[in-house]
């Protein structure tokens, strides 16, 4: 069981390029944080110098209270799951998972028990004796898993674990991780590119952009508050409709194009009445009404009938603004239609259109 | 190509059987040969078997050729086996060890050092022949099996043969490896040699052969008849002043030298084709 704090983590390659521009978190014990983000935004990078396989330029990386920026990665009790699995061919399932704990100099009989454990945990005891080629992709991502288990590290740290399987194994590893995340109670960070496998799996996410934080926080606080125009866009699918807006001279319409206003709850709204703004609606919460009550029209271009749900893309009647709306259910709408739209005032998200923070 | 063409395949099949015919053709001629008395090949070649087999083979393991240094050939087999077996050791051992250093270590002048490594490929033994011969004459190793080897262990090729290898080894191995506690050299040695062992076996084929017919270099670093290699013994069999060249007796000897590569080649046949044709991770 174990903490791990980073502070202000900087990451700069040969040839003066900087990954990361001093990431900052502070990680309970016995919590799950994914870290998320598109790719290239130095997440990977993040986690590779907290397992120690990357040098940290500058900052503190703490597991424990015990400060381990120059520590091996073997000297740092943390067990890592690769994205291509990283499971030694040559080697069994059994071989693979008592490799580490061989090198512990753990007496055989020892390894011999908690290898057997652990794969009695992750259902792999038939499966000991083979060879990881004679594995399924789902097998083999459960003894690179049980590979960190059996360590019984202070951390866990999973790079990307899911992206090889299929999409229907993934939704199963993904519930198997969480179960197994709850059961042990190991801190763990967990990174991924899928904002669904972070929004399931995380007590809190860390939303990384180009080699910086963009927000921490608890999957709904990410939903509901996203703090930057970055975040409203990667969180949610599909994603959030996102445009321009002007706030009115009282600080409590937002005025799209020439026309059309959207009332705000303006109690904590903290931009300049006047100014030129971003508004981020979310297709889900964009509902249909009564022509009366509409405060928009949308001319439906196109559908996507999942069943479900309804998505309809069109354009906002009287302005050149492409939406989409998200109707639960199966809606009667044809392209072609005027479809009537009200949103809660409560559901819009103001953002500076400079440097993207939120407003309200 | 899974085309169903009798005539095609007739034709394939014929080219075929053709080009085992020329390469065989000379191979049978020195087996029989090797089975006549010397007065019945001296002028002809003869055909079919004759009937000195054993004596022929007999003779020439136990003395070699009496008029040409009479050197037991199970010597020289000796000889040659021992040259062929440290010239592959030697090889495959520095060449991993480099290949891996080259691969896995960030030193300074690491791309120097493997192009340096690289550009010996362009030297091989002949051209570089003299300053060897003095450096080997100078260290006072002349007429020894060290002489015989140690100039021909350095290989480029099998260095590159293996960095290539280790390049298509996924570097999140080498990282697991961090992670379970494995030093450099432990992880080379319960990962990346076994890995590698396909690789070794093929290459352990080329190299003994390349060793076991290795011609100039033993003809010039020895002279002493104890040190005589095989394939040069072949040689000195065929030019004696002032006595009638006894054929059967040099093709015994010829067969027989060909014997440990095909033996080599044989056994690991399975691996050697595996280790060239396929990239097993």
């Amino acid at each position: 069981m174990a903490t791990v704090s980073i502070k202000n983590a900087i990451k700069t390659y040969p040839g003066n390029v900087q990954a990361l521009h001093g990431i900052s978190i502070d990680i309970k014990d016995g919590e799950l944080i994914v870290i998320v983000g598109p790719s290239g935004c130095g997440k990977s990078t993040m986690l590779r110098m907290v397992a120690g396989l990357e040098t940290v330029t500058s900052g503190d990386i703490h597991i424990n209270e015990e400060w381990v920026n120059k520590k091996e990665p073997a000297d740092r009790d943390i067990a890592m799951v690769f994205q291509n699995y990283a499971l030694y061919p040559h080697m069994s399932v059994y071989q693979n998972m008592a490799y580490g704990l061989k090198n512990r100099k753990i007496p055989k009989d020892q390894i011999e028990q908690r290898v057997r454990e652990t794969a009695k945990i992750l259902e792999l005891e038939n499966l000991l004796v083979r060879k990881p080629k004679e594995l399924s992709g789902g097998q083999r991502q459960r003894v690179a898993m049980g590979r960190a288990i059996v360590r019984e590290p202070k951390v866990f740290l999973f790079d990307e674990p899911l992206s090889n399987l299929d999409a229907k194994l993934r939704v199963q590893m993904r519930l198997e991780i969480k179960r197994l995340q709850e059961r042990l109670g190991v801190t763990t960070i967990y990174v991924t590119h899928d904002q669904v496998e972070a929004m399931t799996l995380g007590h809190r996410l860390l939303l990384m952009n180009e080699g910086r934080v963009e927000q921490i926080g608890t999957p709904l606080e990410v939903y509901e508050k996203p703090q930057t125009l970055f975040v409203a866009g990667f969180i949610g699918s599909p994603s959030m409709n996102i445009i321009p807006a002007v706030l009115s001279s009282n600080g409590d319409l937002a005025l799209l194009g020439d026309s059309l206003s959207l009332p705000l709850t303006h109690s904590e709204n903290s931009a300049n009445s006047d100014s030129q703004v971003t508004l981020g609606m979310r297709p889900e919460h964009l509902e249909a009404c009564e022509s009366e009550k509409a405060s928009m029209f949308l001319q439906v271009e196109m559908l996507e009938k999942l069943g479900a749900d309804t998505v309809v893309y069109g354009k906002l009647e009287q302005t050149e603004l492409v939406l989409t709306v998200r109707l639960s259910g199966i809606h009667p709408v044809v392209s072609g239609d005027r479809l009537p739209l009200t949103i809660p005032s409560e559901h819009l998200h103001i953002f500076e259109i400079d440097s993207g923070k939120r407003l309200n | 190509m899974v085309e169903n063409r009798p005539w095609l395949n007739a034709l394939t099949h014929l080219l075929l059987i053709f080009g085992i015919i020329v390469v065989i053709f000379p191979i049978y001629i020195a087996l029989v040969t090797s089975t006549h008395e010397a007065e019945d090949i001296l002028t002809t070649v003869q055909p079919w078997f004759g009937s000195e087999m054993l004596e022929n083979y007999g003779t020439v393991l136990q003395k070699g050729k009496v008029n040409a240094s009479g050197i037991p050939v199970g010597m020289m087999m000796w000889n040659s086996l021992i040259m062929a077996l440290g010239i592959v050791v030697g090889k495959i051992t520095i060449s991993i060890l480099s290949a891996f250093a080259i691969v896995y270590f960030r030193f300074p002048l690491r791309k120097l050092c493997f192009w340096t490594i690289f550009l010996t490929l362009m030297l091989p033994v002949e051209v570089r022949i003299l300053p060897t011969y003095a450096v080997v004459a100078n260290l006072g190793l002349l007429n020894s099996y060290a002489g015989l080897t140690l100039p021909l262990i350095a290989s480029a090729t099998a260095t590159f043969l293996f960095r290539q290898f280790f390049m298509t080894v996924p570097e999140e191995l080498a990282e697991a490896a961090r992670v379970d506690g494995a030093g450099p050299m432990k992880f080379f040695f319960d990962i990346l040699l076994p890995l590698s062992r396909t690789n070794l076996a093929a290459l352990f084929v080329i190299l003994f052969i390349y060793g076991w017919n290795q011609y100039l270099w033993p003809l010039i670093v020895t002279t002493e008849e104890s040190m005589t290699t095989i394939v040069m013994g072949i040689q000195r069999m065929l030019y004696v002043a002032d006595a009638i060249p006894e054929w059967n007796i040099t093709m015994a000897t010829a067969i027989l030298a060909m014997l440990p590569p095909l033996l080599v080649v044989i056994v690991m046949q399975r691996q050697f084709v595996k280790g060239l044709v396929e990239t097993e991770k």
